[in-house]
């Protein structure tokens, strides 16, 4: 079976994202992943411990009964290293953001990491920032000096907007990824103009 | 490097942090053209969405 067949001619951007709840079960059987890493997080069920402990909550796309990608989010924050606005009498130095912890999907389901980061800004802009403050989402992108080229995910999310918390950072740093963030401003902006038509 | 399962996001710096203060003092933002097109596509999908189901 040629490897591009599983998903072939499924079109992710119109799938429902589904929550994953205990009454949810998804094996992660034939789920083939760039990076080994996120098929082990899943298979040895560090993800669903993470979601019992109250850490962070995933989501999941399915084609043809199978698991072809998974996004968890958390609570985070965007520190500054110095504070702003301190003629204006304030010392902000964090901002409340919604964390894209993991992020993976099967090398075979093309379009499926982008129908998953799209659904994960609109639902934080529309369902969470209105009840709870929130104004930007970050991510820590993989980056992996040990491979041939690097592996840099970074590039994936610059498509959706994500900029670098900061664009000078050497490389490589002593972990492997780097943070970026993405304004949810302009989104929250457009959806409440929505709201009052 | 494996990517670890928790991860802990650095701070903004440089320049970057003068962009969200400008942003945070004018009421503004801090958005290239990617993440404004990230935006619109949104918006727009949620528009077609209500109206198909405001159709049925």
């Amino acid at each position: 079976m040629p490897p591009s067949s599983k998903f072939a001619g499924v079109d992710f951007s119109e799938l429902p994202v589904e929550h994953l709840t205990s009454e949810l079960t998804i094996s992660g059987q034939g789920f083939r992943c760039l990076r080994g890493e996120f098929v082990t997080y899943w298979r040895q069920g560090r993800i669903q411990r993470d979601i019992d402990a109250c850490i962070s909550q995933c989501w999941i796309l399915r084609g043809e009964d199978s698991l072809a990608g998974y996004i968890t989010l958390l609570t985070d924050k965007l520190e500054l290293d110095e504070p702003i606005l301190l003629d204006e009498g304030v010392q902000y130095r964090s901002f409340p953001a919604i964390k894209i912890g993991l992020l993976a999907v099967d090398k075979r389901a093309k379009g499926a990491g982008r129908r998953l980061v799209e659904w994960a800004v609109e639902y934080v802009a529309a369902e969470i920032s209105p009840t709870v403050g929130v104004r930007f989402m970050t991510v820590d992108a993989l980056y992996d000096p040990d491979t041939t080229p690097p592996y840099d995910a970074s590039g994936f999310y610059e498509k959706f907007g994500f900029q670098f918390v900061d664009p000078n950072e050497s490389l490589p740093s002593s972990v492997p990824y780097r943070t970026m963030y993405l304004d949810l401003k302009p989104l929250i902006d457009l959806l409440s103009i929505q709201d009052n038509d | 490097m494996k990517y670890p399962l928790h991860t802990v996001s650095k701070p903004v710096s440089g320049s970057e942090v003068q962009k969200l203060a400008h942003a945070l003092k004018t009421g503004g933002y801090v958005a290239n053209e990617a993440a404004l097109a990230l935006a619109q596509r949104i918006a727009a999908r949620r528009h077609r969405r209500k109206a198909a189901n405001a159709a049925k």
